[in-house]
């Protein structure tokens, strides 16, 4: 057998992945298990960082755009294949540009009403293009708190119209006990997004579902009260559950919380056996 | 590690860590992947190869006896292995943006690896499989287990002429580097065509057809396409593209780039070595890379140290001497077949930016 390189022989205490982070300059790179970290995706970026000495452009999926109209639909259609970067690297393309980029999408499956994809073209065209953008439009939603056009705009793109999800890979909303878990759970995966393995109605998940922290508080707590009382979940609807209010989520929203805190916090709801 | 896609792991090698191996370990290698196999999203957390018992390629389309073979049948069958360099066809594509944006991931030289691959020639599976193809299924078609997250969304998908001399050295390959592919590099089952762009090299590749015309999928018909003409910014953009007026972005253009001295190395006054690396697409070999050390006015053959089999990285050297002050380090390379390098690479602009092979530019401060 070949002898491999100190700097690359992996860590044998680690399950999964050995990360590599840089000494100083480019000398001898030192093993280290980040095994504990969270997240299967989080943790190979995480290895790339660290291999790059932290020096990566942005590690999280969580990218922010400039406000302005039409952000939310691109935060709603736009991160079901890919994160936005790509959408921020593309910066500077001039309409026409923007316009073909919205030709492929749809090509590679990217459903969209004219009306959302002319209001997504207008925005990518408006702050990522190749004029200056207008001065930021204050951050106010350009949607209404209206539950079913919230949940198409932003929940529809991974969970699909009918709340069915896809298999193996966004688990359904429609019929699905977990809205029930606690008072809080449904807006804190809205809030902070949820990652890692999950099973729902019997089928296995393990992705990531990005933060919706752009939604108002009124939205949020729009959102769950229409996703509870449709696609079949008024059946496992609990009566004892409070409703949840806009003051409530302004609480929720306050909170330190990631993805990997939510799905802990289901763990032990799950656990509790409700 | 320069990341493109978090949620994807697409992110690609700085040249500072690339240069440091000339077999490119699996931990450093550039990813590009579109979609994980359905339901396997964890796979994109780690370098490990993919867990699985089995695995099936179908081979049918026009064909008398469609076959499905086996992971084992594949293992049972005789191996070869080489030496090819894997690269994305966008690897380059932010120096066309320094002449207009072209929208993606803004991949500077990191986009390759040069990586040992070990499987069973294509041509020796098909003729194995024995399928029968009809006398009009002029395309193969590859096609990999990745899923679109979207319910009808299409995933990669790659056709090539069934007589195309690049299949010739084709392999299914089931090892990287002397290990089972990890999952991320497409095991368990990769396609492999040395010298032809990364996308062409299907990722856990499950189907194989034999069809008469190439494949609808937008991943053929749109994507990766090259424009066959020059084309200008502003007059020719991603709507235009069509399948008369380019092609798939199939064998690697020549290129080389400079591995030392880069930006951000101290050199010092006096006596130095300039290395780097050239690769073409293996048809000839590369016979000149010509380096200039004050922006392109004067150019000094460097010697080629040649590299392991005609589709691996050719390394090359200058020694040669640098005074105080800024340097435009420069480098072109050059095959038998008279097959070179733009000194400006912008003039192959495309508004999809691939295949950049503009001669390289390093601007280093010599102290
Ligand atoms: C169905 C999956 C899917 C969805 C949803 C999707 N994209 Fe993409 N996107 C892709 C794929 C696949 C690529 C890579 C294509 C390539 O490499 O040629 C891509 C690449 C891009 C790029 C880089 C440029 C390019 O063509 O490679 C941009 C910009 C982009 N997407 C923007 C968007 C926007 C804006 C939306 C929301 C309207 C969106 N995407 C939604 C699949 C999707
Ligand atoms: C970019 C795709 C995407 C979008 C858009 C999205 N989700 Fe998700 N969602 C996911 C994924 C992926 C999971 C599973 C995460 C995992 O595997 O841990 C998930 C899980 C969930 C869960 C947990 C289900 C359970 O049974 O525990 C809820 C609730 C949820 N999403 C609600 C929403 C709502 C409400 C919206 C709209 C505001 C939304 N999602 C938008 C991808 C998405």
């Amino acid at each position: 057998m070949r002898a491999t390189p100190t700097h690359l022989r992996p860590n044998k205490t680690c399950a999964t992945l050995s990360v590599i982070a840089p000494a100083p300059a480019s000398a001898a790179l030192r093993p280290h298990c980040l095994a504990a970290l969270p997240g299967a995706i989080g943790r190979l970026v995480l290895t790339a960082l660290l291999l790059a000495g932290g020096a990566g452009s942005a590690p999280a999926q969580n990218i922010e755009l400039p406000p302005g109209p039409g952000r939310a639909l691109v935060y709603g259609r736009c991160r079901t294949c890919h994160d936005l970067q790509y959408v921020e690297e593309s910066k500077g393309l001039d309409a026409v540009g923007w316009d073909g980029i919205l030709d492929d999408m749809e090509s590679y499956g990217v459903v969209l009403s004219p009306e959302e994809r002319r209001k997504i073209v207008d925005y990518l065209a408006t702050y990522m293009g190749d004029q200056p953008p207008p001065a930021p439009a204050a951050a106010a939603s350009d949607q209404p708190a209206d539950g079913a056009a919230l949940y198409a705009g932003n929940c529809a793109g991974c969970h699909q119209e009918n709340a069915e999800g896809v298999e193996e890979t966004f688990p359904p909303l429609a019929g699905n006990d977990d809205l029930f878990l606690s008072k809080d759970f449904l807006a804190r995966v809205i809030l902070h997004g949820l990652s890692g393995p999950i099973t729902v109605k019997g089928g296995q998940y393990d992705n990531e579902m990005p933060a919706f922290d752009h939604l108002s508080d009124a939205e949020i707590a729009a959102l769950v009260a229409y996703l509870r009382s449709h696609f079949g979940n008024d059946a496992a609807a609990h009566p004892d559950l409070a409703r949840l209010t806009a003051e409530d989520v302004a609480v929720l929203r306050a909170e330190e919380a990631g993805p990997e805190a939510v799905r802990a916090l289901r763990d032990e709801l799950v656990g509790k056996g409700r | 590690m320069i990341i493109h896609n978090a949620k994807l792991g697409v992110m690609e090698t700085p040249l500072s860590l690339l240069r440091e191996h000339y077999i490119t370990p699996k931990e450093i290698m550039y990813i590009r992947n579109h979609f994980p196999p359905a339901g396997k999203q964890a796979w994109y957390g780690t370098t490990d190869a993919p867990a699985v018992q089995d695995w099936k390629i179908r081979i049918s389309g026009l064909v008398v006896r469609p076959r499905t073979i086996t992971l084992d049948d594949l293992k049972a069958m005789k191996q070869v292995k080489l030496v090819a360099v894997m690269q994305c066809a966008g690897n380059g594509r932010y120096y066309f943006s320094q002449k207009a944006k072209v929208g993606g991931g803004q991949w500077k030289h990191g986009g390759m690896a040069n990586v040992e691959w070990e499987g069973v020639p294509l041509r020796a599976v098909l003729e194995k499989a024995d399928v029968g193809p009809a006398a009009d299924a002029r395309w193969i078609t590859a096609n990999g287990a990745d899923e679109s997250p979207a319910p009808k969304g299409a995933d990669l998908i790659k056709s090539f002429r069934v007589e195309d001399p690049f299949l010739d050295n084709a392999i299914l390959a089931l090892k990287m580097n002397g290990e089972p592919i990890p999952a991320v590099h497409g095991g368990p089952v990769r396609l492999v065509i040395p010298g032809y762009y990364g996308n062409m090299n299907v990722k856990w590749l499950s189907e194989i057809l034999y069809e008469t015309e190439e494949s609808p999928s937008p991943f053929q018909s749109k994507a990766y396409r090259e424009v066959k003409k020059p084309v200008k910014p502003g007059t020719f953009t991603v709507k235009d593209y069509n399948t008369g007026n380019s092609t798939p972005t199939y064998a690697f253009k020549t290129m080389s780039v400079i591995f030392y001295p880069l930006a951000e190395d101290r050199v010092k006054a006096g006596p130095v070595e300039i290395r780097g690396v050239a690769w073409n697409d293996g048809l000839a070999p590369i016979t000149s890379v010509r380096v200039s050390t004050d922006g392109g006015k004067t150019w000094q053959d460097a010697t080629i140290e040649g590299g392991a089999g005609p589709w691996a990285w050719q390394k090359w050297s200058l020694k040669t001497s640098l005074d105080a002050g800024t340097h435009d380090l420069r480098c072109v390379a050059s095959d038998a077949l008279g097959r070179s390098q733009p000194l400006d690479g912008t003039v192959a602009w495309n508004p999809k930016g691939y295949e950049w092979n503009g001669a390289d530019l390093v601007r280093v401060t010599v102290a």
